[in-house]
């Protein structure tokens, strides 16, 4: 049967069968783990080197010192100096590296362009159009400190959107972020994983502090022709590598 | 089968992996960190902070702030406020003691009479929706009730000495003006503030009818890390432009917008966002998938027809 079959439909067949297989993977994966849907996530090695997240730093013993500590040496040294305000200065928005394009060989992503994107009306993030990646702004360039995001649409409108491939990522593909003043940086694609919309950390995918990292969103999963939605989110997640 | 399984079970040890650095466990939860702030508010006035008849606080400056959380709960036996490096008294507050918890900022300033006085402001720390920030304003010049313009639309109308009142805005630059209560004749502004999204920033109207004027901070959750020293951070300033790639390399005029600007992203904490509601990145259905089904199911026909078409061309040539 193999034989008689074009090379384009053995493509083809390729292609349905990996769908299949995600799946299966889907399903088994679901039993064993109740909250959350994966699909693949690989690089043990890796991800183990940052088996740790940074801790705000211990707040001093307060309280502890009893009313008795009335050497009022001790008290000055629980008194801590701050910065001072300089007056009738306001705080402006920090000038901020900007991305403005995306390249993600791995997934067919060749030049694409990266826009500052807000929240919409509703509070969801604003996503541009097909051909565009939006960069949350209120959070980190990516690089920076913190959850740096990026979301594209799979489709829309009919239309392939920047992020049609995102689960084909592999872990250890680079994407390479470029900034407004002409540099670029590179991330290493740590692992995929699909959520049920209801199960998306929202709160750590937008965290502004802890370690640089970078995630890419996009939708998947089953389509909702009534709510012209998907039911899944596609999270690929991605660390800086370190300039040569 | 059993190979899909022991990927499986790779895959989830190695999402717990993940979990560690992208931080899937839960938030800690921002409430219940006591942050108390002292504020200088008073112009051209250096004192001296006593408690007990001991000096903990010298040279303290008009805009200068000091973290009292350590002091949390603590009661400070006559606290007094002295002209800077003198046994005058500016101000006699006798036995305070400091909350235990929560997040305030205590703030020497003058009251409409010109008299020095303290008041303990609560700072709000309730999450901010995403693409919206908080401001807060507050009353602690020398002056009577005051009115606040944003936007030239009157906002606040009749704030007395000693009170505030703030909103959660979009994340969008504001023009405020400062007015006396029903007069046209501005004190302060109009001057642009950033409405920052996810933080909260208050701006603490001081002075006397000599010279109103603002001082602007930002609420802090918990205390700072003990690196706040001012020298500490203007020299960390300096290396940090030259060879810290993470920090925003600064203006190199403007210092004091660089301290203002530094203090927060390296001593404190001043993130109170919310994550958007959601990322809704499709509208339509992807249709290149339905394309390996379509042409396989039309390949199985193709290939049937023809081979049926072949046999019987064979027994028509036998």
């Amino acid at each position: 049967m193999t034989m008689l079959l074009s090379p384009q439909v053995q493509r083809a067949l390729a292609g349905f069968s990996r769908l299949l297989a995600t799946s299966v993977c889907v399903a088994l994966l679901a039993t064993a783990c109740a909250e959350q849907q994966v699909s693949v996530v690989l690089n043990e090695g890796r991800a183990s080197a940052f088996g740790f997240r940074d801790v705000a730093p211990t707040p001093a013993p307060m309280n502890q010192e009893t009313a008795a500590a009335t050497a009022t040496g001790s008290l000055a040294d629980l008194v801590r100096p701050l910065p001072p305000i300089v007056p009738g200065t306001f705080p402006t928005a920090d000038d901020v590296n900007r991305p403005i394009g995306l390249r993600a060989p791995t997934i067919a992503v060749e030049d694409a362009q990266v826009v500052d994107v807000g929240v919409d009306d509703n509070g969801f993030m604003a996503i541009p159009g097909a051909d565009e990646v939006g960069w949350y702004q209120y959070g980190p360039t990516p690089g920076e400190r913190g959850s740096s995001v990026l979301a594209a649409h799979i489709a829309y409108n009919g239309q392939d959107g920047v992020f049609r491939n995102l689960l084909d990522l592999a872990v250890g593909d680079e994407v390479v972020v470029l900034y407004e003043d002409e540099s670029e940086q590179a991330f290493e694609i740590l692992g995929i994983v699909q959520y049920d919309k209801d199960s998306v950390p929202l709160d750590d995918l937008f965290e502004r502090s802890g370690q640089s990292r970078l995630v890419l969103i996009t939708c998947g999963g089953d389509f909702n022709p009534g709510l012209r939605s998907y039911d899944d989110n596609i999270i690929a997640y991605a660390v800086p590598v370190a300039s040569t | 089968m059993m190979r899909k399984l022991t990927a499986l079970m790779a895959a989830i040890a190695a999402f717990s992996l993940l979990a560690a650095l992208f931080s899937f466990s839960p938030a800690a939860a921002q409430d219940d960190t006591t942050r108390i702030t002292l504020l200088h508010g008073i112009p051209d006035t250096d004192v001296d902070v006593s408690v007990d008849g001991d000096v903990i606080i010298d040279d303290f400056r008009f805009g200068d702030r000091q973290d009292l959380s350590g002091l949390a709960g603590q009661t400070l036996v006559d606290l007094q406020v002295l002209l800077a490096g003198t046994d005058d008294v500016a101000l006699d507050q006798g036995d305070i003691t400091l909350p235990e918890d929560g997040n305030l900022t205590a703030v020497a300033h003058l009251d409409p009479d010109g008299s020095p006085i303290l008041t303990l402001f609560v700072n709000g720390t309730s999450e901010i929706d995403a693409g919206k920030g908080r401001i807060t304003f507050r009353h602690t010049a020398a002056a009577e009730d005051i009115d606040i313009r944003i936007d030239g639309s009157r906002a606040i109308n009749g704030m007395t000495s000693g009170k505030d009142a703030g909103a959660d805005l979009p994340a969008d630059p504001i023009e405020i003006e400062v007015f006396p209560q029903g007069s046209d004749d501005s004190v302060v502004g109009p001057e642009t503030v950033d409405v920052v999204e996810g933080e909260s920033v208050v701006v603490y109207i001081v002075g006397t009818d000599e010279e109103y004027t603002v001082l602007t901070d930002k609420v802090s959750l918990g205390p700072a890390d003990g690196s706040g020293d001012a020298d500490a951070d203007d020299d960390a300033q300096a290396t940090a432009d030259d060879d810290d790639t993470e920090t925003q390399a600064s203006d190199d005029d403007a210092d004091a917008e660089a301290a203002a600007d530094d203090d927060d992203s390296d001593d404190e904490d001043t993130a109170m966002n919310s994550a958007p509601a959601g990322v809704e990145t499709g509208n339509s259905p992807i249709t290149s998938t339905t394309f390996p089904v379509a042409a396989l199911l039309i390949g199985i026909i193709v290939l049937s027809m023809a081979g049926t078409f072949g046999l019987r061309r064979r027994s028509f040539l036998d």
